[in-house]
C-alpha cells in the first residue's frame, strides 16, 4: 500500500461538476489521485465517467468545482498540462467514425505525427516509436495502414500513441470495451506492465473484473455521483450479497410487477428492461415472498452471489434505461441516418410491381434510395435550381452580350443564349450523372454501407445496381426538367421541337451514369474519382461543343470531340432547341443510337461488376 | 524534474512563456498564435498524409491548362476583344485568365477548408486526437488554413506558369499575382472553415455551393462589370471574389492604382476575422 502522506497528489477534485444544458453529467465529485497508483471509475454508460475523463484530459472545462491537475489549472494551463498526459480515448473499434487514430497514415506515421503534436524532435520520436511498437507487439505491422488492423491491434496502437510523450498520467477511457477476450487480456497485460513501471493510471470501465485486475482504488459512479469507493476487494466484500434472484414476468405485467415489488425487502433491487434482480441472502425465501405478493414469475433464476464472478452487478443498471450520450453525441448505430441499418428493413417491404427490365426487386432497392432522398431533398433542391439559373444567366446573358456584339456568324446567326442553353442542359445531365454515380456508389460500399445492408435481403447484386440506377435516372430527369424550365423562362428556346430535347438530355445522362456506376463499384481508392473529374469530365465539358462550336477546334481535337458522348448529347439538345433537327434526321438518329448503345452497355456491365464486387 | 525542464523537454518553452501573459484581445491572441509553432505540426501531418497522394496533387495543375486552352481556342474567338481595366481593348483570353486564377484560388481554399475540414472534424476525429495533446484550437484553425494556403500557393504558381507559357501576361506587376491569389485563398479558407464549424451533415455542403457558384459566375469573372445594370454593379462591387478578380486583372494587365490596397485589405480582414472566429468555434465544438 502506498504511503499517502508522502506521495504527491497529481489530480485533485473538489465538488467537480459538469453540466450540458440542464443535464448534469458529473454532480459534485471529490477525489485525489496519487502518483504511481491506478485509479478506476466503474459504472454504466451515462454515469459521467467519460465526462470526468475529458475534464482531466483538459479538453472539457468544468462547469463548477475545483480541479487541479499536476498542480495546475486545466482551464488556464490546458496545453501545458496536456503535454504531460497520455490519453487513450473511448473508441468503438468497429466504427471508423469513432476512432481518433489517423486512418490516412501508417502505424509508424501515426506515432510520428502524434509525437510532433507534442513538439518532440523526430529523432526522439523514432527511438520511442521503435520501443513502443515493441512494447505493444506491433513492430511487424509498423508499415501497415491503420484501417486493416483488428480492433485489439488498433487499441494497442492507441495505447502506444498515448505513451509517445512519456506521460506522467495515463488516462484510459474504457480501454477494452468492444474487444474479444484474448485481445482484452493482451491489453490488460500491457497496462499491468505500465503500472509496474510506475506509470499513474486513471481508467474507466464497465467491468468489475477489469477494475479488479488493474485498479488499486476504485469508485463506482452512477448518475454523476460516486455510489461507493474503496479497493476492489473492499467493494466486493461490502456490496456483494451471497445470492441474486432474477425474475422475469410477462412483458405486459412487467411494469406493474416492478412497481409492486419496489419496496421488496432485499439488500438491493434492480429493475431492468426485461427482468427484476434481487440481491439477497436467501434466494428461495425471496422467491416465496414474491409469490406471496400475488405475482407468478414466468421464469426465475438464482445466481451465486458475486465473488470473483461479480461481473455484472455494479454496472448492470445501465441496461434499464436508454443509453445517454456524453455531449449529446449519438453513436452511429443509434442514428437515424445510418443507412446500413435501415436498408434491409426497407428493402424487405413488398411493393408494387413495375414492368421489365427492372424487376420488383430492383424497385425495392430504388425505394431505399427514395427514403434517403426524402431526407436530403430540401438542401439539394437549391443547388439544382440555382445551378441552371446561374449558368444560363451568366453565360447566356452576361457573356452573351459580349459574343452577340462581336457577331454570331460562327454560331449560325443565333444568339449566344439560344446556342449555349441547350448545351448546358446536356452537360448538366452529364454532371448530375457523374455526381450520382461516383461517390454515392463508392460510398454505399465503403462508407454508409447501404449496399452491404441490401445484400442481407433477397436482393441480388444486379437488383441493387438497377435500383440505384433508377434513382440516378430520377435525379437526372428532375434536374433536366429544372433546366428546361429555366431555359423557357429565359427565352432561350426557339422551337417546339424542344420537347424532344428533354428525353435526349435524360438519355445523355444515362449514357454517362450507367458506365460510371459500373466502374465506380470497382474503385478501390477515392482519388480515382479526382482523375476522372479532371481528365474526363472537365475536358468533355470544356471542349465538346458546350461553350463554342467544335468547328473552332484544330482538326485533331475536333475529330476527338466528334466522338465524345457529350457531343452527341449537346448536338441533339441544341438541334431540338433551335429547331434544326429536321435538317439532319440521320445525324440525329446516329446521336441517339450512340447514346443508347452506351447506356445499354453500361447496364450490362454494371450487372456484372456489381456481382463481382458484392458477391465475392 | 522542475516544471520548466519538463516543458522544455516537450519543446514547449516559448509558447508557455507567452501563455502566461493575460489575454489582451484579438491582437495579442493572434500574435501569440503567430509566434508558436503548434500549427506547423498539423501542416506536417497533412504533408505526411499527402505523400502517398502526390499524383492527385500534381494533376491539379492540368485544370488551369484545360480552362485557358478552352478559352483561347473557343470563347476567345467568339468574343474577340473586351475593354480591360484601363478601358483599352484587350484579347478576351487575357481578360478572363486573371479571373480564372481568382476563381481557382477561391475554389481550392473553399474545398480544403470545408469538405476536408468537415471530414476531419466529424469522421476522422482528427481534431479530437490533436486536442488531447498540447495543441490548441486556434493552432488547429491556423494549421488548416496554413495548409490550404500552401496548396493554394503551389497551384497559383502553376497557374502563372501556364499563363506565361500561353503568353497571357504583359506587365511586371504580375509578379504580385501569386501573393494576391494566396490572399484570396486566405480570405475564403478562413470564412469557409468558420462556416464548416456550423455544418451538421454532408447535405449542408449544398449551401457552400449555393454561395460559391454565384460568386464564381457573377463576380465579373467572365465579362466586365459594365454588362450589369447599375444596381447589380453596386451589389457585386461589395462581394469578396470581385475584389480578388479586380486585383489580379489590374495587376496582370498592369493598370495599378492605390485603390487596390483597399481591396487587398478587404480580403485580409475577411481572413483574419474568419481565422479568429473559427479558432473559437473549434474550441466550442470540441472542448465542451
Amino acid at each position: 500500500m502506498l504511503d499517502r502522506s508522502e506521495t504527491e497528489v497529481l489530480v485533485r477534485a473538489r465538488g467537480l461538476t459538469k453540466r450540458f444544458g440542464s443535464f448534469t453529467a458529473v454532480d459534485g465529485i471529490d477525489f485525489d489521485l496519487y502518483r504511481g497508483e491506478a485509479f478506476g471509475f466503474l459504472g454504466p454508460n451515462g454515469a459521467g465517467k467519460s465526462s470526468t475523463m475529458r475534464m482531466i484530459g483538459c479538453v472539457s472545462p468544468p462547469t463548477s468545482g475545483e480541479l487541479s491537475i499536476l498542480g495546475r489549472d486545466p482551464v488556464r494551463d490546458g496545453s501545458a498540462i496536456r503535454a504531460r498526459l497520455g490519453v487513450v480515448p473511448q473508441e468503438d473499434t468497429l466504427d471508423m467514425e469513432l476512432t481518433t487514430l489517423d486512418m490516412e497514415l501508417t502505424v509508424r506515421e501515426n506515432l510520428l505525427v502524434y509525437g510532433r503534436y507534442f513538439g518532440l524532435p523526430r529523432r526522439v520520436i523514432r527511438e520511442r516509436t521503435a520501443a513502443l511498437l515493441d512494447f505493444v507487439q506491433l513492430a511487424d505491422r509498423a508499415k501497415s495502414k491503420v484501417d486493416p488492423l483488428s480492433g485489439g491491434l488498433k487499441r494497442r496502437l492507441t495505447i502506444a500513441r498515448s505513451l509517445i510523450n512519456e506521460p506522467e498520467i495515463l488516462i484510459l477511457d474504457e480501454p477494452t470495451t468492444g474487444l474479444d477476450p484474448q485481445a482484452r487480456h493482451v491489453v490488460w497485460d500491457r497496462l499491468f506492465r505500465l503500472k509496474q513501471r510506475g506509470v499513474t493510471l486513471i481508467l474507466t470501465t464497465h467491468y468489475m473484473d477489469e477494475a479488479e485486475q488493474l485498479c488499486d482504488r476504485l469508485v463506482v459512479m452512477d448518475h454523476g455521483r460516486f455510489a461507493a469507493a474503496g479497493s476492489p476487494r473492499d467493494l466486493i466484500a461490502r456490496y456483494c450479497s451471497p445470492e441474486v434472484l432474477e425474475v422475469r414476468f410477462d412483458p405486459e405485467v412487467h411494469d406493474v410487477a416492478a412497481d409492486k415489488l419496489k419496496d421488496f425487502s432485499a439488500e438491493r433491487t434492480e429493475v431492468l428492461a426485461d427482468r427484476i434482480l434481487f440481491y439477497v441472502t436467501d434466494g428461495d425465501a425471496a422467491l416465496a415472498a414474491v409469490r406471496a405478493s400475488g405475482l407468478e414469475p414466468l421464469r426465475r433464476r438464482w445466481r451465486r452471489g458475486p465473488g470473483r464472478g461479480a461481473r455484472q452487478r455494479p454496472g448492470a443498471a445501465h441496461l434499464a434505461g436508454p443509453p445517454r450520450h456524453a455531449r449529446g453525441r449519438v453513436p452511429a448505430a443509434d442514428r437515424a441516418e445510418a443507412g446500413g441499418l435501415m436498408a434491409p428493413a426497407l428493402l424487405a417491404t413488398g411493393v408494387a410491381q413495375p414492368g421489365w427490365p427492372f424487376s420488383s426487386l430492383s424497385f425495392r432497392a430504388f425505394q431505399c434510395w427514395l427514403t434517403v432522398y426524402r431526407r436530403i431533398w430540401r438542401s439539394s433542391i437549391w443547388s439544382s435550381v440555382l445551378g441552371p439559373i446561374c449558368y444560363i444567366g451568366a453565360l447566356g446573358f452576361g457573356l452573351g452580350t459580349l459574343v452577340d456584339k462581336h457577331g454570331t456568324a460562327s454560331l449560325g446567326g443565333v444568339s449566344y443564349l439560344a446556342f449555349v442553353a441547350p448545351a448546358i442542359l446536356a452537360s448538366g445531365a452529364m454532371n448530375t450523372a457523374m455526381g450520382e454515380a461516383s461517390y454515392p456508389v463508392f460510398g454505399s460500399l465503403k462508407w454508409n454501407r447501404i449496399y452491404i445492408g441490401a445484400q442481407a435481403s433477397p436482393l441480388r447484386p444486379a437488383d441493387i445496381f438497377r435500383g440505384h440506377l433508377m434513382f440516378m435516372a430520377m435525379r437526372i430527369a428532375m434536374n433536366c426538367a429544372v433546366v428546361m424550365l429555366v431555359m423557357w423562362a429565359f427565352g432561350a428556346i426557339q422551337s417546339a421541337w424542344v420537347v424532344l430535347a428533354y428525353p435526349a438530355a435524360v438519355l445523355t445522362g444515362l449514357a454517362f451514369a450507367t458506365p460510371i456506376a459500373a466502374w465506380a463499384v470497382t474503385v478501390k481508392i477515392e482519388s480515382s474519382f479526382t482523375y476522372i473529374f479532371r481528365f474526363v469530365m472537365m475536358p468533355l465539358m470544356l471542349f465538346s461543343g458546350t461553350f463554342f462550336p467544335i468547328s473552332q477546334l484544330p482538326a485533331g481535337l475536333r475529330l476527338l470531340a466528334y466522338v465524345t458522348p457529350l457531343w452527341q448529347g449537346v448536338a441533339l439538345c441544341r438541334a431540338f432547341s433551335l429547331g434544326t433537327a429536321a435538317d439532319d434526321p440521320v445525324g440525329m438518329l446516329g446521336h441517339v443510337a450512340y447514346l443508347a448503345v452506351l447506356a445499354a452497355v453500361g447496364i450490362w456491365a454494371g450487372a456484372r461488376t456489381y456481382r463481382r464486387r458484392l458477391y465475392a | 524534474m522542475s516544471e520548466s525542464v519538463a516543458l522544455r523537454r516537450h519543446g514547449m518553452s516559448e509558447s508557455v512563456a507567452l501563455r502566461m501573459l493575460p489575454p489582451a484581445g484579438l491582437l495579442a491572441r493572434l500574435k501569440r498564435t503567430g509566434t508558436d509553432t503548434g500549427s506547423l505540426r498539423l501542416i506536417e501531418r497533412h504533408a505526411q498524409a499527402y505523400r502517398r497522394a502526390w499524383l492527385v496533387f500534381i494533376s491539379g495543375i492540368f485544370e488551369p491548362l484545360f480552362y485557358l486552352l478552352s478559352v483561347g481556342l473557343g470563347l476567345g474567338v467568339l468574343v474577340g476583344k473586351v475593354a480591360g481595366p484601363g478601358g483599352q481593348l484587350i484579347p478576351y483570353r487575357e481578360f478572363v485568365a486573371p479571373g480564372l486564377l481568382a476563381v481557382s484560388s477561391m475554389n481550392g481554399a473553399m474545398f480544403d477548408s470545408t469538405f476536408n475540414v468537415f471530414f476531419r472534424l466529424k469522421y476522422a476525429k482528427l481534431y479530437d486526437a490533436v486536442l488531447a495533446t498540447p495543441m490548441r484550437p486556434t493552432q488547429v484553425a491556423l494549421g488548416e488554413i496554413g495548409w490550404a494556403l500552401i496548396r493554394g500557393t503551389i497551384y497559383a504558381v502553376a497557374f502563372m506558369g501556364v499563363m506565361l507559357a500561353l503568353d497571357l501576361v504583359h506587365s511586371p506587376w504580375a509578379v504580385l499575382d501569386v501573393p494576391v491569389a494566396v490572399l484570396i485563398g486566405f480570405g475564403f479558407a478562413a470564412i469557409g472553415m468558420f462556416g464548416t464549424t456550423y455544418m451538421k451533415s454532408w447535405q449542408d455542403f449544398d449551401y457552400v455551393i449555393l454561395v460559391s457558384m454565384p460568386l464564381f459566375l457573377f463576380s465579373a469573372t467572365f465579362y466586365p462589370l459594365s454588362v450589369y445594370p447599375r444596381p447589380a454593379q453596386v451589389v457585386i462591387e461589395w462581394t469578396p471574389l470581385y475584389q480578388g478578380v479586380v486585383l489580379l486583372r489590374d495587376l496582370t494587365v498592369g493598370v495599378v492604382g492605390p485603390g487596390l490596397l483597399w481591396r487587398a485589405a478587404y480580403l485580409a480582414a475577411l481572413g483574419v476575422a474568419g481565422l479568429y472566429a473559427s479558432g473559437r468555434r473549434i474550441g466550442k465544438l470540441l472542448l465542451v
